[in-house]
């Protein structure tokens, strides 16, 4: 009965997050010559892809802990928690807890439309909880073998949920080893409703294009790319469905996997209800 | 002509019954001699905050002829005076989205009358007589449904064409037809079980308070069919139903 659980507060479901904080993370983001680091691009990706799942689970009266969420920082540090301020040193943390706890609000202006369609332009606050870290080696594979810790403890404690989705953030320069077999480790738990999900978020100074959700390596422009699509999940049907309806090409080898790009339609893809198709 | 109405309702299962997001109209039983009636269920989409209450504007104002606009501006100016935290107001500013399946009911002559349906996304009504279903609309069938209709949004600017999203039927009804008013989950329920056995009008028509409701409910709800989905979908269920006579 694959990927059909029912995600509730009743039967909440986890995500953990590995973001890579290492020294290679200084080089530029996108193109060699670009301004913005790597560091920076992981930040970004981090901070948009709690935000969404936060918006995700709020309802009028706040938000339904739908999720529970681990931040796994991994760098020259070594391999911990990665929250600052009231969720430092905490492992696994309800989405409630994440939302209400941002490490700053920045404000920031965006166009929106009102009720009648005309477009305003407003200041909205925006949540940070991670700024770049870019710090010593890459050790990925201490990092995935964190977060198989954390998902069989929670698979544990909840044997029926929805499997856990890890999303591991990164150029994919691991420095203590080939950091495939961890992967596999991980990817083949699981709970009575599927395997776990391993997506990988390639974050590289290439000015090769964005790629999402690829079915095969060979689009693929480096071996780090190819590394890190290996160790990616295949994306089970429902998944692969949303995907397709976004005009992207699938097939059954289509993996959790994008190359400069955001991971955040994977939020999208989450079942917690009647989502309007007309919702964006 | 004399119309009865009740409405039965549950939250999904997990809820509260303050956390219950469809809307019907009325939602009190009614029992009325008029030349017109007018009737709804509305369906507040789980992924949007705030749309009970968009859900609630909706099926009222149609009983009331109240303009879209207006509604939308309601809901919006009642959010506008929240003070809500950052995740919130991000939400809110997506708009509440909801289904929409209003029945009017007229009585021009002495053996019965005339019916008129407009609806958006996916909850829907029936018209039955003695016990057979004649209309369905607008699903008609179980494949139908999936967990992304189309919905309308408290941001009307979010539509190219308000008017047009909404279908519209109409025919003809006798002395003792009866309608159903049903949000997605027990409608898709019914038309899985009616396309099997036929037997499921029947039962939806007996119900005679929230506990038959629930007992009905609780059972689809964990009964499974050989994929391992369960015969009713874990939301909110709305009923209401309308009997009319000369």
């Amino acid at each position: 009965m694959p990927y059909l659980a029912e995600i509730s507060r009743a039967n909440p479901s986890c995500f953990v997050f590995l973001v890579d904080q290492s020294g290679s993370m200084q080089d530029p983001f996108g193109s060699v010559t670009g301004t913005k680091t790597k560091a920076m691009g992981v930040a970004d990706a981090v901070n948009r892809l709690l935000q969404n799942l936060v918006i995700k689970c709020t309802k009028s009266e706040g938000i339904r802990d739908y999720y529970n969420v681990a931040v796994i920082g991994y760098g020259g540090k070594g391999v911990k928690p990665a929250f600052g301020g009231n969720l430092e040193n905490k492992q696994v943390i309800p989405v409630s807890e994440i939302g209400n706890n941002p490490f700053r609000l920045e404000e920031r202006r965006k166009k929106t439309e009102d009720s009648s369609g005309a477009v305003v332009e407003q200041t909205i606050k925006f949540p940070v909880w991670f700024d770049p870290v870019a710090y010593g080696g890459t050790p990925m594979n201490a990092a995935l073998q964190s977060a198989t810790s954390v998902v069989v403890k929670w698979l544990a404690e909840h044997p029926h949920c929805f499997p856990p989705i890890v999303i591991n953030i990164s150029d994919g320069e691991s420095t203590d080893g080939d950091p495939f077999q961890s992967a596999y480790d991980l990817m083949t738990l699981s709970s009575t409703d599927g395997d776990v999900l391993l997506f990988n978020v390639h974050i590289s100074s290439s000015n090769h294009q964005p790629i999402e959700y690829p079915d095969s390596e060979n689009v693929l422009p480096d071996q780090h790319a190819k590394l890190l699509f290996s160790m990616s999940s295949p994306l089970p049907d429902y998944m692969r469905k949303m995907v397709g309806n976004e005009g992207i090409d699938v097939s059954y080898n289509t993996r959790g996997f994008v190359f400069n790009a955001d991971l955040v339609s994977v939020i999208r893809f989450l079942d917690i209800g009647t989502r309007p198709s007309n919702m964006r | 002509m004399k119309v009865v109405t009740k409405t039965f309702w549950l939250p999904k299962r997990g809820n509260s019954n303050e956390e219950y997001e469809d809307a019907a109209w009325p939602l009190e039983p009614t029992e009325l001699e008029c030349d017109e009636f007018k009737c709804a269920v509305s369906d507040g989409a789980t992924e949007a905050s705030f749309s009970a209450r968009w859900a609630q504007l909706l099926v009222q104002g149609f009983s009331e002829q109240a303009e879209l606009k207006d509604l939308a501006d309601k809901w919006s100016a009642e959010i506008k005076d929240l003070d809500l935290p950052w995740y919130a107001q991000e939400k809110a500013e997506s708009g509440a989205f909801a289904t929409l399946t209003a029945l009017k009911i007229t009585s021009p002559g002495t053996t019965g009358g005339t019916w008129w349906s407009k609806a958006i996304g996916d909850s829907c009504f029936l018209h039955i007589r003695d016990e057979s279903l004649l209309e369905s609309f607008p699903m008609t069938d179980a494949e139908s449904f999936n967990n992304s209709p189309l919905l309308l949004c408290s941001n009307l600017g979010k539509h190219e064409e308000v008017d047009r999203l909404f279908l519209e039927k109409e025919g003809t009804w006798l002395n003792g037809d009866r309608f159903l008013l049903l949000t997605d989950a027990i409608a898709a329920w019914f038309f899985r079980k009616h396309d099997k056995s036929g037997d499921a009008l029947k039962t939806l028509l007996n119900i005679n308070d929230q506990n038959e409701l629930l007992e009905l409910v609780n059972k689809a709800r964990n009964d499974h069919d050989e994929e391992g989905r369960p015969y009713m979908r874990n939301d909110d269920v709305t009923l209401v139903r309308v009997e009319v006579s000369t």
